[in-house]
């Protein structure tokens, strides 16, 4: 794939519409009373999910389960060294692919050869194919949540379950049986704290602790923090007689921002 | 050895304990919190409030699993800890760091990472001024009215930015099981599923620091904040005014009153406003009967040929395979194998009820994350379906010196081969040989010294190193404490260790290999579960007990435990039958031993006999007289036990308006072997009695102190005696405060302070019903109770036992009586004849009518219901209470129908159900049905009957008491009346209680009878006729009222 190094001018329109990538590039025509403003809209065709780039990422993924752990916790915008790694190249860029590119009804059909426009449009979707892991995906015919699903689907298939209701009962060993207490309120509290005990586990935190990050950021000293709206719509309705409640709010916020940056200053960079 | 401190928030305060109970842990632990310092600035912990708090928590920590099908539940006990204020719990969190208290040798749990992480989140919502106004519900005090309810203005987390609410969530759903095991109002803690718990108190406790800090803020502000607030006019201006202002309060602004609607729509206007506690979406999204789930990773090492689906062979050495499965963090029992979750073909698993959603995905992702931790889960995830991988024994190695303490302190279970069931984990430990009496106790018994406290008394033992049921040699233990993993090879077996564990049994063995410790001590050990019991902090693997004491400690409270013979006193006038005499070597033992003995054998089998045994014993070596104090209708009882069994001991009735005081008192007891008194007045001659040294001290119906809070039983608990004894007919090892109270008398602080004792015995359950098991082992050597239906027992007594209860009068019957007598000695020496006899009858009717009861003899006030007015009364009512709370059945019989029906109104008033009343009135069908009901058991297990009505052609051997109420003259109508339950059908020994007013003519009567009783039936005859052919000093000896007749001690 090309490397050239291109800007796009903020002029031209580029659009991620049902069928590909849609790009207008302004142009200037000349025409018998001089100039005439033209917009030149090309579509750079996405690939099916059955095309060669799409299921190369699929595959990749299948086997490298450390980069789809990352795209489903930090999105596709993790997938960009796969997409390195693996060379994708976009739709557009298939060698022998002939109907590679379409062009737009309105600026009638293109030949075999490349017209300048179509060569320009398709830098700029290289730009953007390189820049935006959301859009590359979306050129491959996937979401993050549809390429996700066919890694499990295709992992479900290498080893079916002929009833997974059985295989799951027959793994857990133990015979169905809902938690205790009533519905919809779990096992009672003392049975649950009781087989916490036993398991040695009643004090450590549940697993998704150790996903909580926690951010002490420097905030901007001396302002005031953003309003949000639904708190000042609802101490104006709260307190129709006190007009100055929200401004009150707003100095307090400011004061005690201050007053938590010097608390926060020493803890950064100690461990959490 | 580090003490643990753990912390759960508690509304108000960061509660801090260490999970003991026993009160001088829990001393020694807050000796150690209080001065910790930190290098934060300031001791948190100095100030601290001491203060108890209810919590669902386990005796021990060790784990104990539930037997199959066994639902426990933790109960509530009350645990001693200090509480935190917001201010300083506010500080420790955010500068929390571990290694500091480790340095300090304190144990944190880890939580306190939990709660620190919270705070953190805290100040960093405060850092974005993500704060808002809000309510929050007083709880009620005890000045509180009905009806009315308040609120605070309170700062809270402003929760309406994305990542702000998604962290919440997480950070609730993370709280460590702990933090919901207080058992209280308020604070949502105790309200709806475990995840709107979580919420609530993690809300609540981010309110307490936000509002906290922001009313500083606010504090700062000061003036400058008066546009910002309203001008509130009481009466005129909305509530939502007034809680504004309280918003705007730098201090503690005042609480907001109102009645309860008030109060909960204004909470609702203002949270419906400015925001509340996030509802649990979760949940809401669920089907009805199922509740959210969340999975954690578990990794699994086990040799290769144990293992699943394996590859190939490996010539370098074993291979092990580290295989990666899915758990319930809320349900460990939901444990599958990753393959079966990437085979699986929806998103969400349901299991057990629970909806576990996104299981790949979620399973995927804390695979990613350990593999950040470990390279070997890293190399595991480059396949697809990742599912686990072979380990080479040194990669092996890395991975278990390296990587599993990383793992598992972020939440990721590691099991090994010995862990994978709960039996097949092995703890390390100790056990304890424990072989007898300490020898400088030892020398102290042989110069029989005085030991106060026998429990306190140190015994010698010697301790091994243990790792499950083995026991580990010094090299071993060496060894084992010196592996830098937690797998070892032992004896031929890969087994999971607990390092750290097996160093402090080496540490331990190093220092003490030889120690002592209490027989309390002891005691408690071997009341404990086996997974429970620890030393010293160890576990306890076992204990073996040599020699004579373990028929102390072993013991299941039957009799037959003494370390020595003692032979039954030569003065003993009488022959102890055989459970008697284990009894009296029994009580004896408990003497020498120092031990406070508690006799509790059945009414009717003689314990008195025994404890009189026992004095005797021990009457020569004594420098000192006993003392036994029983209730009031009792003394004339053991006045004639003494001088039956034990004539030569002197005796001093310590009672009545004429009792001596000061000297002469002290004289008495110089010259005296026993003085005998009530609890009343121990009571009142409390300083008299305390300020002597009494060689031995027996409480009779030794229930009379089980409200230990009263100035009664705290008199007795204030006397010296180095031995003591407690008798009681009752049940008393089901009176759990009556018990506690009893103990503390015989055996000071044997079983802890009460509200410990409350606190870990009193409740309901399952594991409640263990506790008293274990509770039963504590008392069971100091405890001795045999009924009558022990077979061992039964062989050994007569069929039918009569006993004779004395009771006194009270001083209303003593007046009556003594007017009755001076009347008829007036008059009768001007009558004669039939006029005379007349007289006589009349007079001795009226006589033993007052006996009876003063209401039968024309007394003016009708208040049956009060026992006390009668002594008799009140001794059948002791009588009672034994028969009933023992679950047997009684016959009364009296001569009076007036008298039969004012028992069936008392008893009927004491013990709710009315007894049936048979008398001569009584119409045949009626008879047949009372007959029939009693026998079948469905009537009261009391029937009165008049002597003359009952006394023939009933079967009525449902009761195995008889009791005559008053006495007819001719024992033979009384024998008749007592074959109403003697007879064939009667599968137990019957008891006859014969009711006699101590020194009236009953007790005249009564020995005329008892002398002569060979002849009795030609003397007596078969009615009353006799006693009018006496002579007047004859008839004058008979009814003058005698000495000891008395009930109240200041007539």
């Amino acid at each position: 794939m090309m490397s050239r190094h291109i800007n796009i001018p903020d002029n031209v329109h580029i659009e991620l519409v049902s069928d590909g990538l849609r790009i207008d590039i302004p142009r200037v025509a000349q025409c018998n009373d001089g100039e005439l403003p033209q917009v030149v809209s090309l579509l750079l065709p996405k690939a099916s999910k059955d095309d060669l780039q799409s299921q190369k990422l699929l595959r990749d993924l299948r086997c490298h389960p450390f980069d789809l752990a990352a795209l489903i916790e930090k999105g596709p915008e993790a997938l960009a060294p796969v997409s390195k790694r693996l060379d994708l190249v976009p739709p557009w860029r298939y060698e022998g692919d002939s109907d590679g590119m379409a062009s737009d009804v309105h600026t009638g059909a293109i030949g075999q050869r490349l017209t300048p426009d179509e060569i320009l449009a398709m830098d700029y979707g290289d730009v953007l194919w390189k820049k935006d892991m959301s859009l590359q995906l979306a050129l491959l015919s996937w979401t993050k949540e549809s390429l996700i699903a066919a890694v499990w689907e295709a992992w479900a298939q290498a080893a079916p379950l002929p009833d997974a209701e059985l295989a799951l009962r027959e793994a857990a060993g133990q015979p169905e049986e809902p938690p205790r207490g009533a519905a919809n309120e779990g096992p009672s509290i003392a049975e649950w704290l009781a087989e916490m005990a036993e398991q040695g586990r009643l004090h450590l935190p549940g697993p998704q602790f150790h996903d909580v990050e926690i951010g002490l950021h420097i905030v901007g000293q001396g302002s005031e923090p953003a309003a949000d709206a639904s708190q000042s719509d609802g101490l104006a309705a709260l307190l129709p007689g006190v007009p100055g409640a929200a401004r009150g709010l707003s100095l307090v916020a400011a004061v005690l921002m201050q007053r938590a940056e010097q608390l926060a200053a020493p803890l950064r960079g100690t461990k959490m | 050895m580090n003490q643990r401190l753990y912390g759960i928030w508690l509304g108000e305060v960061l509660f801090c304990f260490s999970g003991e109970i026993s009160e001088s842990k829990v001393d020694a632990w807050t000796a150690l919190i209080r001065p910790l310092e930190f290098s934060s600035g300031g001791r948190p912990f100095q100030h601290a409030a001491l203060r108890l708090a209810e919590l669902r928590y386990p005796v021990s920590t060790m784990r104990r699993s539930a037997k199959p099908g066994e639902r426990r539940g933790l109960i509530g006990r009350t645990l001693e800890g200090l509480a935190l204020p917001v201010q300083e719990a506010w500080s420790l969190l955010l500068n929390y760091d571990e290694t500091e208290f480790i340095s300090q040798g304190i144990q944190p749990g880890a939580e306190f990472g939990y709660w620190s992480i919270a705070a953190r989140f805290a100040l960093g919502l405060m850092l974005r001024g993500r704060i808002t106004p809000g309510a929050r519900e007083v709880a009620a005090g005890p000045g509180r009215r009905r009806g009315q309810s308040s609120l605070d203005s309170v700062w809270k987390p402003l929760l309406t930015e994305g990542g702000d609410m998604e962290t919440f969530r997480q950070l609730a759903g993370a709280m460590p099981p702990i933090c919901l095991a207080a058992i209280q109002g308020g604070s949502g803690a105790e309200e709806g599923s475990i995840a709107s718990r979580q919420m609530a108190l993690l809300y609540s406790f981010l309110t307490s620091m936000i509002n906290a800090e922001t009313r500083k803020a606010v504090s700062d502000l000061g003036r400058k904040l008066n546009s910002a607030r309203a001008d509130y006019r009481r009466g005129t201006s909305p509530l939502t005014e007034l809680w504004w202002n309280g918003v705007l309060t730098g201090g503690k602004p005042p609480e907001i009153q109102g009645s309860v609607a008030e109060m909960e729509d204004l909470e609702q206007e203002i949270s419906s406003m400015l925001g509340d506690c996030p509802s649990d979406e979760e949940d809401q999204k669920l089907v009805k009967g199922e509740v959210p789930g969340t999975v954690r990773l578990c990794l699994r090492i086990e040799p290769q040929q144990e293992s699943r689906g394996l590859m190939g062979e490996d010539n370098n050495g074993p291979v092990w395979q580290l295989s990666i499965w899915c758990e319930g963090a809320e349900d460990p029992s939901m444990l599958l194998p990753a393959e079966l979750i990437w085979s699986y073909p929806d998103k969400d698993i349901i299991f057990r009820g629970r909806r576990y959603k996104d299981v790949q995905e979620n399973l995927l992702l804390r695979i990613a994350k350990a593999a950040a931790m470990s390279v070997e889960i890293e190399s595991a995830l480059n396949i697809e379906r990742p599912a686990g991988k072979l380990l080479r024994s040194e990669e092996l190695y890395v991975f278990l010196s390296k990587s599993v303490s990383t793992l598992r302190k972020h939440g990721i279970t590691v099991q090994m081969p010995s862990s994978w069931t709960k039996e097949g984990r092995r703890s390390a430990g100790i056990k304890l040989k424990v072989s007898g009496w300490r020898d400088s106790d030892k020398h102290n018994k042989t110069e029989n010294r005085v030991h106060r406290l026998g429990v306190e008394q140190l015994l010698s033992f010697e301790a091994e190193a243990m790792l499950g049921d083995k026991e580990l040699a010094s090299e071993e233990l060496a060894e084992l404490a010196s592996s830098k993993s937690p797998l070892v090879l032992f004896r031929g077996e890969w087994i999971e260790i607990d390092v750290k564990e097996i160093r402090q049994v080496l540490k331990y063995m190093k220092r003490q290999e030889n120690g002592n410790m209490t027989f309390r001590e002891l005691m408690y050990l071997t009341s404990e579960e086996e997974q429970d019991a620890r030393w010293d902090g160890l576990l306890v693997e076992g204990i073996e007990i040599e020699g004579k004491l373990s028929m102390l400690a072993n013991s299941d409270g039957g009799a037959g435990r003494y370390s020595t013979i003692h032979t039954v006193p030569g003065s003993l006038q009488g022959i102890l039958r055989p459970y008697q005499e284990r009894g009296y070597q029994w009580l004896a033992s408990m003497k020498d031993l120092g031990f406070g003995a508690l006799l509790a054998d059945d009414m009717g089998l003689g314990k008195t006999v025994q404890v009189i045994t026992t004095l005797l014993d021990g009457l020569d070596r004594s420098d000192h007289p006993c003392l036994i104090i029983c209730p009031t209708s009792l003394l004339g009882n053991w006045q004639r036990e003494f001088a039956r069994f034990a004539p030569e001991m002197l005796l001093y009735v310590h009672h009545g308006g004429n009792r001596l005081h000061g000297d002469q008192f002290l004289q008495e007891c110089r010259r005296c072997d026993v003085i005998l008194t009530t609890y009343q007045l121990v009571g009142r001659d409390s300083n008299e009695l305390r300020s002597l040294e009494w060689s031995t001290i027996v409480l009779d119906e030794a229930q009379y102190i089980k409200n230990y809070g009263t100035k009664q039983t705290q008199s007795v608990m204030k006397l010296n005696a180095p031995h003591r004894i407690a008798m009681t007919g009752t049940p008393v090892e089901n009176r759990l405060s009556e018990l506690w109270s009893i103990f503390q008398f015989l055996n000071p602080g044997y079983l802890g302070s009460y509200s410990m004792f409350r606190s870990r015995y009193t409740g309901s359950g399952e594991q409640q019903t263990a506790e008293l098991s274990k509770l039963r082992k504590l008392v069971s050597p100091l405890l001795l109770r045999r009924l009558k239906s022990d077979p061992d027992i039964r062989k050994d007594l007569p069929e039918k036992i009569e006993l004779k209860s004395y009771c006194s009068m009270t001083v209303e019957q003593v007046r009556m009586y003594e007017a009755i007598t001076e009347e008829l000695m007036t008059r009768i020496s001007g009558t004669g004849g039939i006029a005379r006899k007349g007289l006589v009858l009349s007079s001795l009717t009226k006589l033993k009518q007052i006996c009876d009861h003063p209401q039968l003899a024309g007394g003016r006030v009708r208040m049956i219901n009060r026992p006390e007015r009668s002594g008799k009364l009140e001794r059948l009512s002791e009588l009672l209470d034994l028969i009933v709370d023992n679950g047997e059945a009684a016959l009364i019989f009296t001569q009076y129908v007036q008298m039969g029906e004012l028992l069936k109104e008392f008893l009927s008033e004491r013990y709710g159900k009315t007894p049936f009343f048979l008398h001569g009135g009584t119409v045949k069908q009626e008879r047949d049905d009372m007959v029939h009901a009693f026998q079948e058991g469905s009537s009261s297990p009391l029937f009165v009957l008049s002597l003359k009505a009952g006394g023939v052609g009933l079967n009525l051997t449902r009761a195995n008491h008889v009791i005559h109420y008053d006495r007819w003259w001719n024992p033979a109508v009384e024998n008749q009346a007592t074959d109403r339950v003697f007879r064939i059908g009667q599968k137990r020994n019957v008891e006859v209680h014969k009711l006699i007013c101590q020194g009236t003519l009953e007790e005249r009567i009564d020995e005329l009878i008892e002398r002569k009783r060979t002849l009795s039936e030609q003397v007596v005859g078969s009615g009353e006729q006799w006693l009018t052919e006496m002579s007047n000093d004859e008839l004058r000896s008979l009814i003058t009222l005698h000495q000891g007749s008395f009930l109240e001690e200041n007539l």
